[in-house]
């Protein structure tokens, strides 16, 4: 099968979802050029009507997106960066998590938010960090993150397809990561997690760059006999906590691997559930690698706070760990 | 240990890096400045300048590729500490995390270990609290399930906890290992001038058949009775059904019967029918026949035992019993037993018939955790007064082993009579 990288992989999903739905249009900052490359060149096929560029203005430019979505339009808006997205917060979280209750589920606001994310640049702050759990906080929006080509390519065909407003932010540390990706049109559907390496003695949940880097370490760590069982949730709402609990009779051990700050974020939604409705299958505490409570600094500094190799295999060498008996 | 140098990024999209040429030698004094490799990329390559000043101990060699942030190299202060250092990494690269960490004192560890949560060290620091035992909460799920008391576990988890491999093992052991076993008590073995025709280990099922045996006779009183039973009839009996081995669809064999005159002794004495658990006897209702298999062992030599489990046999008929029977024991012997066909019986059957001599009779060691076990033995023609006249008649071998610890040999004897009486009658297995 052909290979693309991931964000070829994302800009093939919008092309075939804007041929294949007149209602589909995206609208973000230069978005035309293609600063990152997912929408290079797509003005050219589908025009200056529907590859739309605003100015830096985000309460403005979402503003376009909400209005269209309530009309039975299918936007999708490029933030760029993750962080920008907080400019226009309350009504791209707030506003558009609730539009459904308030309107006593009447009406749908089928609108796809996506923008880089993450580090592995060195960027910092507002270019470096992650958005995932704080729009799975926010209730009524579906929030996804892809952690190879191919689910891109269908988990953003899936996000554009349905019918809530969905948040699939995309890692800009794996954005040149390359994997096979059908030609033909499949959707990967948000809410299921996938095992992407099977294991028996512990559980590692993770995601984007840091599932990539959880299977670098369950690759080291087979050669010492120790079996990982390597789980991408891709969706954080909502979550497939069936699939871990499952893993769980197996391994007891689950380490949580979520490149957001510790305090409020996904990891803590899992290890609370985890311990709520799988307490009696734990042999360790549920242990969590996460970015410490402070700003994501800038350059060579990025590698000390972010989750990486050496620090999940310290978490799973923790839940593993034995004194001599 | 030096200052790492690693594959530096040089584009956002740049994954890994190849050096195509070390400018310096390894061991050499390099500026910070200077020119030291030339590295490329899918693009395009690029001369690299030193960051530090130093001397060089390269890691990777030239023409080899890494992902970015790989230590390629280190700077060291001086030539001896860049030969300490291969010496160190003869087998594998340090990594940058580590390294960096210790060359680099001033950066601020803490917010890396608030990053990931190591209960390791917190538990392991404060030391072992007396008179709380700490246990996780699948050891405890375990241990309650297998009747054990957890406080009597040692835990080799952090801290002492109890985890889920301690509860396992003193599953497996059931009782904590007595001091005793330790010294050997057997003979010192020939060794010069005697072939070795096989050695057997004692691992693997051996190991557990061995375990389970010592254990059997070391923590019950159990002792065994025999009798011989006139099955004459009963075999008579056995001839009609296999007659009609097309319409019941098998061949019904004698054990089928055993089990079915087993099961009505026991409705008259229940507490054959027990398991010993923890510190209770707890007799069942319904009767789950462990059947002592023989499977291949590991040589020509030796064999292996199995206990297969047939669940319910006391709703059956004796057709029933019969293909059920088969059916385990052929999973059993073709590895293909489910987790209930090799656990939860409640009485055993251990036959011999076939294999003993006639008439033996034998003391089987009982299948923990079972208080009974019956044992047939092979059934031989023999002169006996029948009626009033003496008459060839067809007697059976039989021994019951009971656990003098769960029952008497008021209800033993009363069980064995009733077995016997059901043997000698077949027709009360209509009862």
């Amino acid at each position: 099968m052909r290979t693309l990288t991931l964000i070829d992989a994302i800009k093939e999903a919008y092309q075939e979802e804007l041929r294949r739905d007149d209602d589909v249009f995206m609208v973000g900052q230069d978005i035309r050029g293609g600063i990152f490359p997912h929408t290079k060149g797509l003005v050219e096929e589908f025009g200056s009507d529907r590859i739309l560029d605003t100015p830096i203005a985000e309460s403005g430019m979402y503003g376009v997106a909400l209005g269209a979505a309530q009309e039975g339009m299918r936007p999708i808006v490029d933030f760029m960066f993750g962080g920008f997205s907080y400019v226009t917060f309350s009504e791209c979280s707030v506003t558009t998590g609730q539009y459904h209750f308030l309107h006593g589920s009447q009406r749908a606001l089928p609108i796809t938010m996506t923008a880089g994310v993450g580090t592995g640049q060195r960027l910092a702050n507002d270019h470096a960090m992650s958005i995932h759990g704080t729009f799975a906080h926010h209730p009524g929006i579906k929030v996804a993150m892809p952690s190879t080509p191919y689910d891109a390519k269908g988990m953003f065909k899936a996000a554009i397809r349905d019918n809530n407003p969905v948040m699939i932010p995309w890692h800009m540390g794996i954005m040149m990561l390359k994997g096979e990706v059908p030609e033909e049109d499949y959707v990967v559907p948000l809410g299921v997690a996938d095992i992407k390496r099977e294991g028996t003695d512990v559980t590692v949940l993770a995601n984007s760059l840091q599932l990539q880097n959880a299977l670098k370490v369950a690759d080291k760590l087979h050669g010492e006999g120790i079996s990982c069982e390597v789980i991408d949730p891709r969706s954080f709402v909502p979550f497939d906590l069936e699939t871990v609990l499952r893993s769980l009779e197996k391994t007891n051990r689950l380490v949580v691997v979520d490149e957001d700050w510790e305090s409020g974020s996904f990891a803590n939604t899992v290890s609370a559930k985890v311990m709520e409705q799988g307490f009696d299958l734990l042999d360790a505490p549920v242990t969590r690698v996460t970015l410490p409570d402070m700003p994501v600094p800038g350059g060579y500094m990025e590698d000390y706070i972010a989750p990486n190799v050496n620090k999940i295999e310290a978490a799973i060498r923790s839940v593993l760990a034995r004194i001599a008996a | 240990m030096g200052i790492a140098y690693t594959m530096p990024k040089l584009a956002m999209a740049m994954n890994e890096g190849t050096i195509n040429e070390w400018l310096v030698q390894h061991g050499a004094k390099v500026q910070k400045g200077q020119q030291i490799m030339n590295v490329e990329t899918e693009k395009v390559s690029y001369e690299c300048e030193s960051p530090e000043e130093g001397f060089l101990c390269i890691v990777v060699p030239e023409g080899e590729t890494v992902p970015c942030d790989t230590t390629i190299a280190h700077f060291c202060a001086s030539e001896e500490e860049v030969n300490n250092l291969l010496g160190e990494n003869d087998s594998s690269a340090p990594s940058p995390e580590t390294d960096a960490q210790t060359s680099e004192s001033t950066v601020d560890e803490s917010a890396d270990a608030s990053a990931t949560r190591t209960p390791l060290e917190s538990v392991v620091d404060k030391g072992y609290e007396a008179g709380r035992v700490k246990s996780s909460p699948v050891a405890r799920k375990l241990a309650r399930e297998n009747n054990l008391d957890i406080t009597r576990i040692e835990g080799t988890g952090p801290g002492g906890r109890i985890i889920k491999c301690d509860v396992l093992a003193a599953v497996e052991n059931r009782i904590e290992p007595s001091q005793a076993t330790s010294a050997s008590p057997l003979a010192v073995p020939p060794t010069e001038g005697t072939n070795v025709k096989a050695r057997i280990p004692i691992k693997g099922m051996r190991k557990t058949i061995a375990d389970r045996m010592q254990q059997s006779l070391q923590t019950t009183a159990q002792l065994s009775s025999n009798w011989e039973s006139d099955v004459t009839d009963l075999l008579a009996l056995r001839q009609r059904f296999v007659q009609r081995q097309e319409q019941l669809g098998t061949k019904v064999s004698v054990n089928a019967f055993l089990i079915k005159a087993i099961c009505c002794a026991i409705k008259q004495v229940p507490i054959a029918n027990a398991c010993r658990e923890g510190d209770e006897v707890v007799i069942y209702d319904s009767v789950n026949m462990g059947i002592a298999i023989a499977v291949p062992g590991t040589t020509e030599f030796d064999s292996g035992l199995m206990v297969a489990v047939l669940h319910g046999v006391e709703r059956m008929g004796v057709a029933e019993i019969d293909l059920e029977m088969k059916a385990l024991i052929g999973r059993v012997r073709n590895g293909e037993a489910r987790p209930e066909d090799l656990s939860g019986s409640t009485i055993t059957m251990s036959s011999t018939a076939g294999i003993a001599p006639p008439g033996m009779t034998a003391t089987p060691v009982l299948n923990l955790p079972n208080v009974g076990l019956v044992g047939p033995s092979t059934p031989q023609q023999k002169p006996v007064i029948y009626n009033g006249e003496m008459v060839a008649r067809t007697m059976l071998p039989m021994s019951f082993t009971f656990d003098h610890s769960a029952m008497d040999g008021e209800p033993a004897a009363r069980f064995m009579s009733a077995l016997h009486e059901v043997l000698e009658t077949p027709e009360l297995m209509l009862a």
